[in-house]
């Protein structure tokens, strides 16, 4: 399998504070790998980081043979990664269509075309019969899935997923479940930061765990849920009892 | 059977349009025969008003960066085509290319230091502010631009120097000028331009994490407005024959740009059209009737324009749009009853 992301020593600091501190990553190719650890750990600080949203300062990544270190957001997209925010980030006063045709756009030059393809990514989340609702009315769980086919639309290598499933209902957070695994049949490679660990075992080949900015472990699920310092850090005693 | 009636609709929806636009022409072109002097000067002047602040909506209506110099632009469209003509003897019609490409080369600076340097809202509005205010100063206080004095342009009907004998010459013109840019932003509205436009408005980051070079579209929206301002900055001179530094470079000329977009609706194709309808007569009436009460007329105009904001968020267009929601969802609901 190669190599689609390779994040070496990423290091990100807010005056005094490191909050991403030599963090490695390396995603291969139809992988989905997990990002968990506690509020503050420095999940989304690194997402921003290699996704060009801030400016990093030290390290390197590659992403498919191509150094994309410190490259603008847009052109990251470009190449093949998009992302979802943490916090909706709907283009409120524009319909879903619309919005998910400003993704459709990276790929497709031609309005026509642009359209059709985001009527098929609307299908492929689910959302054929909001296509024209504006996006300001739907429910958080429908504006999550908008965000996950408005960035499916640019025709990613990589998906960045950042918390998709925070605040979603048990029933919305299986649709989302299938959906993920659905993404990842389709050839997508996904990163997901998440904090329901049931969803996140069950999809992910590898977990990254990051503690204070630094990364604590990296290992197959069963590896994670079994690692002491992890437990300490951040499961708990409780979720080892509850697993065995 | 509902995309074919949806398709239906539509068609019925572009004939109606392109009726009301005919009786619009034949309007324009037989309203010398119909209005005054006087009333050919008010039809006029809401015209230019309108198309003025057509400009400013391309760029701040939608791509959500809200200027508050465009008489930045105006005065340098005004300025250039009118110091070309009394000094070099060069046509204004000429002059009016070179006032465009020479507020387009200023937007370009501004644009390119308040968006490299990521200023945003308020920010961004104060900085055009200043620009203009800049200009207004350098144009007054420079011999070469004629200082404070201001430009007079000699009187001489004739139509290869932008000059006509009656008021038919202007209104045809500045009629075609709002026509052109009102259809080039009903029809931007459909392209992937427009939409990605919008997409910056809405959402800056999110537009970005979607692959769109915002500060490229941030500065195609800013130029193109600039350069079209610059037209209806030629045209005032033309006009009025007479220009100085604190008409066309005041801020009151960036607010006549912004008013008529908030009465009608912001980001929205007819609504600064809607809006100079409105705002423009209701100045004249508060001046008409008030105006022996000094200042009265300010603050009746004033109580109107702040009564419409608040009872009006989204223009007069965003009233009839939650009007048409409005009766939609009762129909549906009285479908569903019955």
């Amino acid at each position: 399998m190669s190599i689609l992301l390779s994040a070496k020593s990423i290091t990100k600091k807010f005056g005094g504070m490191t909050a991403v501190d030599s963090v490695d990553l390396s995603i291969e190719k139809g992988q989905i790998v997990g990002l968990i650890g506690p509020n503050g750990a420095g999940k989304t600080t690194f997402f921003n980081s290699i996704t060009g949203f801030y400016k990093a300062d030290n390290g390197k990544v590659t992403f498919d043979g191509i150094d994309i270190t410190n490259v603008s957001t847009y052109q990251n997209c470009k190449v093949g990664m998009a992302r979802t925010f943490q916090i909706v980030q709907p283009f409120g006063q524009l319909t879903s269509l619309e919005n998910v045709m400003v993704g459709a756009f990276n790929c497709c030059k031609n309005y026509a075309r642009a359209e059709e393809t985001a009527k098929e990514m609307l299908e492929f989340v689910g959302l054929e019969e909001k296509t024209h609702s504006i996006v300001a009315d739907l429910n958080i769980g429908d504006q999550r899935k908008l965000e996950m086919a408005r960035a499916l639309a640019t025709k990613p290598k990589l998906l960045l997923l950042d918390e998709v499933m925070a605040g979603l209902t048990p029933t919305e957070v299986e649709n989302v479940i299938e959906l993920v695994s659905k993404i990842r049949k389709s050839g997508i490679t996904v990163l997901m930061i998440e904090h329901i660990m049931a969803a996140l075992m069950k999809l992910s080949d590898k977990v990254v765990v990051l503690e204070r900015g630094l990364k604590i472990a990296e290992g197959t699920p069963e590896e994670i849920s079994t690692n002491e310092r992890v437990i300490e850090s951040y499961l708990g005693r409780a979720y080892q009892k509850n697993e065995a | 059977m509902n995309v074919a009636k949806e398709t239906k609709n539509k068609k019925q929806f572009i004939i109606i349009k392109l009726v009301i636009l005919i009786i619009l022409c034949v309007f324009v072109f037989i309203s010398p025969e119909l209005f005054s002097k006087y009333e050919m000067n008010i039809i006029i002047t809401i015209l230019s008003m309108a198309y003025l602040a057509q400009c400013w909506n391309l760029m701040s209506g939608f791509t959500g960066q809200f200027s508050f110099g465009h008489a930045a632009f105006y005065g340098l469209g005004a300025y250039t085509s009118s110091l070309l003509y009394t000094e070099f003897g060069i046509s204004p019609w000429a002059g009016m290319i070179f006032g465009m490409i020479v507020a387009g080369i200023v937007a370009l600076i501004i644009g390119y230091l308040s968006f490299y340097y990521n200023l945003k809202g308020d920010y961004f509005a104060l900085a055009t502010l200043a620009f203009a205010e800049i200009l207004r100063s350098i144009f007054k206080n420079t011999e070469a631009f004629k200082a404070a004095a201001g430009v007079s342009i000699t009187y001489k009907k004739d139509w290869t120097v932008f000059q006509f004998s009656g008021k038919d010459g202007y209104l045809y013109i500045i009629f075609i000028m709002l026509l052109i840019i009102t259809f080039g932003i009903y029809f931007l509205k459909k392209t992937k331009t427009g939409l990605y436009f919008v997409a910056i408005r809405e959402n800056e980051d999110a537009a970005k994490a979607l692959g769109i070079n915002a500060f490229k579209y941030k500065m195609i929206g800013l130029v193109s407005s600039a350069m079209l301002t610059a037209l209806a900055g030629t045209f005032y001179a033309q006009y009025y024959l007479y220009i100085d530094p604190t008409i066309v470079f005041g801020s009151n000329v960036s607010v006549n740009a912004i008013t008529p977009c908030i009465i009608g609706g912001v980001g929205t194709v007819f609504g600064p059209i809607l809006g100079a309808f409105i705002i423009q007569p209701v100045s004249i009436i508060t001046n008409a009737y008030l105006s022996k009460y000094i200042g009265l007329n300010m603050v009746v105009y004033g109580a109107i324009l702040c009564a419409a904001i608040i009872l009006m968020p989204n223009g007069v267009i965003g009233l009839f749009k939650k009007l048409k929601i409005k009766v939609l969802a009762r129909r549906q609901n009285g479908g569903a009853v019955g």
